[in-house]
C-alpha cells in the first residue's frame, strides 16, 4: 500500500471509537471505514483489531449487537455507549492539542528563536 | 469498575459462548475480506492464502482478546488450581498430613470463636439494650454498693420515677409441678408486668403480662413458660396457650412462652405474676429490678431522677433511712471478668495452636519446595517469571488451607458439641453458642490468612540462583539451599518457642486449679449428699413438722446413714443469707459490723459436714429457734466479735442495724469456705432448726457409707414411703458441688492442657521432620565421613547436636517470651 503511516500508540482506541462513531460496524467494517476515512493513509494491522475491540467492549465504551451484514451473513455490530462517546469528545481534544502544538514546534524557523 | 468486573464475570461464567462468539466474529472477519480479494480479480486460493496472512496468528489474536478480558488471569489460575490438586493426589501422604495438622488448628480455632462470639460479643437478645438499667438499693453508710430492693420500695419507685418506660421486678421461687408426670420441684420466679416488657421480649406464642396484671386482688394464676422447659415438657406445642399447669397445688393458666435467650429469659421455667400487696414488706431486700428508660433520656439522667425518689423515700419511711440508689448497665449481666479473660486466653491459646500448625505447615512447604526444584528451574528456564512460581506457591497453600479449613469444620462442630455436653461449666451462654455469618466469616478469613502465611515463605524462597545446576543435577543434586536449611531450623525454633508458651500457660493453670482444690476448705466431702425434699405449703404446718421430722428420724436408723441434718441454704450455692452481727456492749459504728452468713441448722449438721466443735456444745432438739435465741457461731466471727476471749455464754446482736435481736452464743465450729473454695472462710452464724421444721422444702445432708450416689434410691424409697406426692430433688454430691464451683475454670484448664498437648506434638513432628529431611540428604555426606574414619559416635553427635540447636533457640526464646508475660 503506497503512502500509508504507521500507527502512533495509543491512537487505535480512538480511531476505533471515531469509526464507530460515524455509524454502527462489524469488524471488518471498522478496518474499511478507518481506511476510508484517513483516504487509505492509514492500515491498521487486522490482528490487533479484535484485541483492541474487546478491551473497549470490556470498558463499556461500546458494546456489541448482533445483526446482519451487507453479504447476508450474522455480524457482530458495534455501537458506541455515552462514555464511548464522552471518551472520543476528550480524546479527540487532547489529540488537537497535542497536534497543533506540534505542528507549531515544528513550523518554527531559525528566525523566530 | 463495576462495569469491568461484570465483564469479565461474564466471559468466566459463559465461557463456551465467549469462545463461540469470538470464532464466528473472526471467521466473518476473514471470509468477508476474502470474498472482497476475490470481487477486485484475485483467485480464490490466493486471497485465501493473502487473507490469512494479514490477520496473523489466529491463535495469538484469540489469546489477547481473552487478556483484553483479563480471561488470561481466570485460566492461569485454573491451571495452577488443577496442577496443585493433580500434584497433591500423587502425593497422599504429604497432603493427608498437610491436611490434618491444618485441619486440627483451624477446626479448634473456629470452635474457641464460636464460643468467644456466643459467650462474649453476640448482642443481648433485647432491642435498644443501652436503654435498659439494673437498678439496686445501696447503703452508702455500710458500704454496700449495691443490693436488692425490697417489695415496697420497688413499686413506690415504679409509680414516682418519671424517666423509665418500663419497670419490673422479679423474685425467684420454685413450685413442685403436679399433673404431669412424678411430682416434680420446678424452678419460677415471680415477675411484675413490667419485667419482661421492659427487656421488650416478644413471646413466641400467646401473650405477656398485661398492665393492670399486677393490680392490687389481680390473680395470680397465670403462668408464662420459658423456652426451654416448653420444648422438654410440651415438646413446643402451641396448643398449651389456655391449658391448667398445676403449680404447688394451685391451678393456673398458661398464657404465653417467652422466646429462648439469656440472661432472665432462661431465669426460671414458669413465671408467675408478681402481684401488689397492699401491705407490702419494707424490710426484706430479695427483689431484682430492671428498666427500660424512655427515649431520649440519658443514662445519668435516669440516675438522678431515682435518686430523687430515693430521697423522698428515705424522708418518708423510718425503713428506708440510709438507702440509696443505683444503676448498673447490661454490661454486668454478661459472663463476670473471670471468664472474660478465661475465654480471650482460650482464644490466644487456639490461636498458638493455630501458629503452630501453621510453622507446620511452612516446614513441610518448604521441603516439598525443595524436593521440586527442578521442576521449578525447568519452568524458570522455560520463562516463568518469579510472580508466576510465587503465584503458583500461594495458589497451592490456598487450596490446601480451604481444604483443611472444610475439614475442620466438623472438628469444631464436634468440639462444640463436646463443650456443650460437659456438666456444670458454668459459663453463662455457652448452651446458645452456635454458627452464624460472623463465625463463618471468621473461618473464611482464617484460611486466607492461613493460605497467604504458610505459602509466603516458600514463595518468597523460589530458588532462582543456579538454575542451570538445578536442572542439570536433577534429583541426584540434594545438597539444597544454604538459606532455606536456615530457614527451617528457623521455623522449628518458632514452634518450639510457641509451644512452650502454652505448655507454661497450662501448667500454670493446672497449677492454681490443684491450688485452689488442695485449700483447706473446712468442710468433708467424702461420702456427702445433699439432697431437697419438697412438702407442699397446702399442708398444715404440724403435717409438714411432722413430715420432716419424720424424714429425719427415719433416714437416721438407716445402717448406710453416719449422720443427716437440715440446713436451711446448702453451701457452695449461688445465694447466701446474711446479716449484720456485733458483740452486745461494745460501741461500733455500722460501717464496722460485719456481715455474716446465717444457715438454719438441725442438730447434726456440723457432725455432717465435717466440721469440728471447739467450743461449747451443738443444738439439740430443745433448742427452738427464737425461743431464746442461741447461736453457734464460727471460729473466724468469734474472734473478730471477742478476740482471745472466750464467746461462749456473750451474747450477740443478730441483723444489726435491722430487726436486732439479742442471741446467746452457745458454741464455736470450725470455719469452711461454703461461698467456694475461691473465696475466704465465711463469717458463720448457725441457728437451730427446732421450731422451723415447717418449711416446704427440705434441704438435706447426709454422711453415707460407701458411694454417696448410690444411696439415692434408698433416700426415694424412703420419702416416698412417707408421702408419695413428695418430690425429690437437686439430689448432688458434695463432690460435685465442690467442682461445679470451680467449673469455668477446670473447662479453660482443660482446653488449654489439650491444645498444649496438640502443640507438643505438633512441634515433635515439626523436629522430627527437619532433622529427618536433613540427614535424608547428608546420607552422601555422611557415608564419606564415615568412609574416612569418623566414629558412628562422633557422628550421632553431630547429627544430634545440630538438630538440637535450634531446640535450644526455642526454648530460650519460649522462656524469655513467658517471663516476659508472666508481668502482664
Amino acid at each position: 500500500m503506497p503512502d500509508t503511516a504507521a500507527l502512533l500508540p495509543g491512537t487505535l482506541d480512538m480511531l476505533i471509537l471515531k469509526a464507530i462513531s460515524l455509524k454502527p460496524l462489524h469488524g471488518y467494517g471498522v478496518l474499511l471505514r478507518i481506511r476510508q476515512i484517513s483516504r487509505n493513509a492509514l492500515d491498521i494491522p487486522q490482528g490487533s483489531l479484535y484485541p483492541a475491540l474487546y478491551r473497549l467492549e470490556h470498558q463499556r465504551l461500546i458494546v456489541a449487537e448482533w445483526g446482519e451484514s451487507e453479504n447476508k451473513r450474522k455480524a457482530k455490530y458495534y455501537n458506541l455507549t455515552a462514555a464511548g462517546r464522552r471518551r472520543l469528545r476528550e480524546e479527540e481534544a487532547s489529540w488537537n492539542r497535542l497536534a497543533s502544538a506540534i505542528a507549531a514546534a515544528l513550523s518554527t524557523t531559525p528566525k523566530e528563536v | 469498575m463495576l462495569n469491568r468486573v461484570r465483564s469479565f464475570l461474564e466471559a468466566v461464567l459463559r465461557r463456551k459462548r465467549f469462545e463461540a462468539t469470538m470464532s464466528d466474529e473472526i471467521r466473518f472477519h476473514i471470509d468477508t475480506y476474502i470474498e472482497d480479494l476475490v470481487a477486485t480479480g484475485v483467485s480464490r486460493s490466493e486471497a485465501e492464502r493473502r487473507a490469512r496472512l494479514e490477520f496473523g496468528g489466529l491463535e495469538s489474536v484469540k489469546e489477547e482478546c481473552r487478556a483484553s478480558r483479563r480471561l488470561n488471569v481466570a485460566d492461569g489460575l485454573r491451571r495452577d488450581i488443577r496442577h496443585a490438586c493433580r500434584t497433591f493426589i500423587k502425593n497422599p501422604s504429604f497432603s493427608v498430613i498437610v491436611l490434618l495438622t491444618l485441619g486440627l488448628g483451624i477446626g479448634s480455632t473456629i470452635a474457641i470463636f464460636t464460643v468467644v462470639y456466643g459467650v462474649l460479643l453476640k448482642p443481648l437478645p433485647f432491642p435498644d439494650p443501652e436503654r435498659l438499667a439494673q437498678i439496686w438499693g445501696s447503703v452508702p453508710s455500710r458500704k454496700i454498693a449495691t443490693t436488692s430492693f425490697t417489695e415496697a420500695n420497688f413499686w413506690d419507685m415504679r409509680d414516682l420515677n418519671s424517666t423509665f418506660e418500663e419497670f419490673g421486678a422479679l423474685h425467684g421461687a420454685s413450685f413442685t409441678l403436679t399433673g404431669l408426670e412424678a411430682p416434680e420441684r420446678v424452678t419460677g420466679a415471680l415477675v411484675s408486668v413490667g419485667f419482661f416488657r421492659s427487656l421488650g421480649a416478644k413471646p413466641i406464642v400467646g401473650r405477656l403480662f398485661n398492665p393492670g396484671e399486677d393490680d392490687p386482688g389481680a390473680t395470680a394464676e397465670r403462668a408464662l413458660l420459658s423456652h426451654s422447659f416448653w420444648m422438654s415438657r410440651f415438646g413446643g406445642d402451641p396448643a398449651v396457650i389456655g391449658r391448667p399447669i398445676t403449680l404447688s397445688g394451685r391451678s393456673s393458666e398458661i398464657i404465653g412462652v417467652l422466646p429462648p435467650g439469656t440472661p432472665w429469659l432462661d431465669a426460671a421455667n414458669v413465671f408467675v405474676p408478681f402481684v401488689r400487696r397492699l401491705d407490702a414488706d419494707r424490710e426484706s431486700w430479695e427483689y431484682t429490678v430492671i428498666g427500660r428508660i424512655k427515649p431520649g433520656i440519658t443514662f445519668d439522667a435516669a440516675r438522678t431522677d431515682l435518686e430523687r425518689v430515693a430521697k423522698d423515700l428515705e424522708s418518708q419511711y423510718l425503713t428506708n433511712k440510709g438507702l440509696g440508689v443505683a444503676m448498673t448497665s447490661t454490661a454486668s449481666w454478661g459472663p463476670s471478668d473471670q471468664i472474660r479473660r478465661a475465654l480471650w486466653t482460650l482464644l490466644v491459646a487456639v490461636g498458638l495452636l493455630l501458629a503452630i500448625a501453621c510453622v507446620n505447615v511452612t516446614n513441610l512447604l518448604l521441603t516439598y519446595a525443595s524436593s521440586r526444584r527442578q521442576e521449578n528451574a525447568m519452568r524458570i528456564a522455560l520463562g516463568a517469571t518469579r510472580g508466576d512460581i510465587a503465584r503458583h506457591r500461594i495458589t497451592e497453600s490456598l487450596i490446601l488451607s480451604f481444604v483443611g479449613a472444610g475439614l475442620g469444620w466438623p472438628v469444631s462442630m464436634a468440639l462444640l458439641y463436646t463443650f456443650k455436653s460437659m456438666e456444670s461449666v458454668g459459663i453463662p451462654r455457652l448452651s446458645e453458642a452456635q454458627v452464624n455469618g460472623w463465625v463463618f466469616a471468621f473461618a473464611f478469613v482464617a484460611a486466607i490468612l492461613v493460605g497467604l502465611l504458610t505459602g509466603a515463605v516458600p514463595a518468597l524462597q523460589s530458588p532462582f540462583k543456579n538454575i542451570l545446576s538445578a536442572v542439570q543435577q536433577g534429583t541426584r543434586g540434594r545438597l539444597g539451599i544454604p538459606s532455606q536449611d536456615r530457614m527451617r531450623r528457623m521455623l522449628v525454633g518458632v514452634e518450639v518457642a510457641l509451644s512452650l508458651i502454652l505448655l507454661v500457660g497450662a501448667g500454670l493453670l493446672v497449677r492454681s486449679l490443684t491450688n485452689v482444690l488442695a485449700v483447706e476448705r473446712g468442710f468433708q466431702t467424702e461420702g456427702r449428699l445433699h439432697a431437697m425434699v419438697s412438702i407442699p405449703s397446702a399442708y398444715s404446718d404440724e403435717r409438714r413438722t411432722q413430715i420432716a421430722t419424720d424424714i429425719l428420724s427415719q433416714l437416721e436408723k438407716q445402717p448406710d446413714v453416719l449422720s443427716v441434718s437440715t440446713v436451711s441454704m446448702r453451701p457452695l450455692g449461688r445465694g447466701s443469707t446474711g446479716m449484720g452481727i456485733a458483740a452486745a456492749g461494745i460501741d461500733i459504728s455500722d460501717a464496722d459490723v460485719p456481715w455474716a452468713s446465717w444457715r438454719i441448722v438441725s442438730k447434726d449438721y456440723f457432725k455432717t459436714l465435717g466440721l469440728t466443735l471447739l467450743e461449747g456444745r451443738g443444738f439439740t432438739e430443745q433448742d427452738i429457734i427464737g425461743k431464746p435465741f442461741r447461736v453457734v457461731i464460727s471460729k473466724r466471727l468469734a474472734t473478730r466479735l471477742w478476740g482471745s476471749e472466750s464467746p461462749i455464754g456473750r451474747t450477740a446482736l443478730l441483723w444489726k442495724g435491722q430487726t436486732q435481736r439479742p442471741g446467746e452464743v452457745i458454741g464455736v465450729v470450725s470455719d469452711m469456705r461454703e461461698r467456694g473454695l475461691e473465696n475466704d472462710p465465711t463469717f458463720a452464724v448457725y441457728l437451730p432448726a427446732y421450731g422451723n421444721l415447717d418449711s416446704p422444702t427440705l434441704d438435706l445432708a447426709m454422711h453415707v457409707r460407701g458411694t454417696p450416689e448410690l444411696f439415692t434410691p434408698t433416700l426415694r424409697s424412703i420419702v416416698n414411703s412417707i408421702d408419695p406426692s413428695l418430690p425429690v430433688s437437686s439430689v448432688r454430691t458434695l463432690e460435685e458441688m465442690v467442682y461445679a464451683s470451680v467449673g469455668s475454670r477446670r473447662f479453660i484448664m482443660i482446653l488449654i492442657v489439650t491444645f498444649a498437648a496438640l502443640a507438643l506434638l505438633l512441634s515433635l513432628a515439626g523436629v522430627y521432620g527437619v532433622v529427618q529431611y536433613s540427614l535424608s540428604r547428608r546420607t552422601a555426606e555422611i557415608g564419606l565421613r564415615m568412609a574416612l574414619g569418623a566414629r558412628s559416635g562422633a557422628v550421632l553427635r553431630l547429627v544430634i547436636s545440630q538438630g538440637l540447636r535450634p531446640i535450644w533457640i526455642g526454648i530460650v526464646t519460649g522462656l524469655v517470651a513467658c517471663f516476659g508475660c508472666r508481668s502482664l
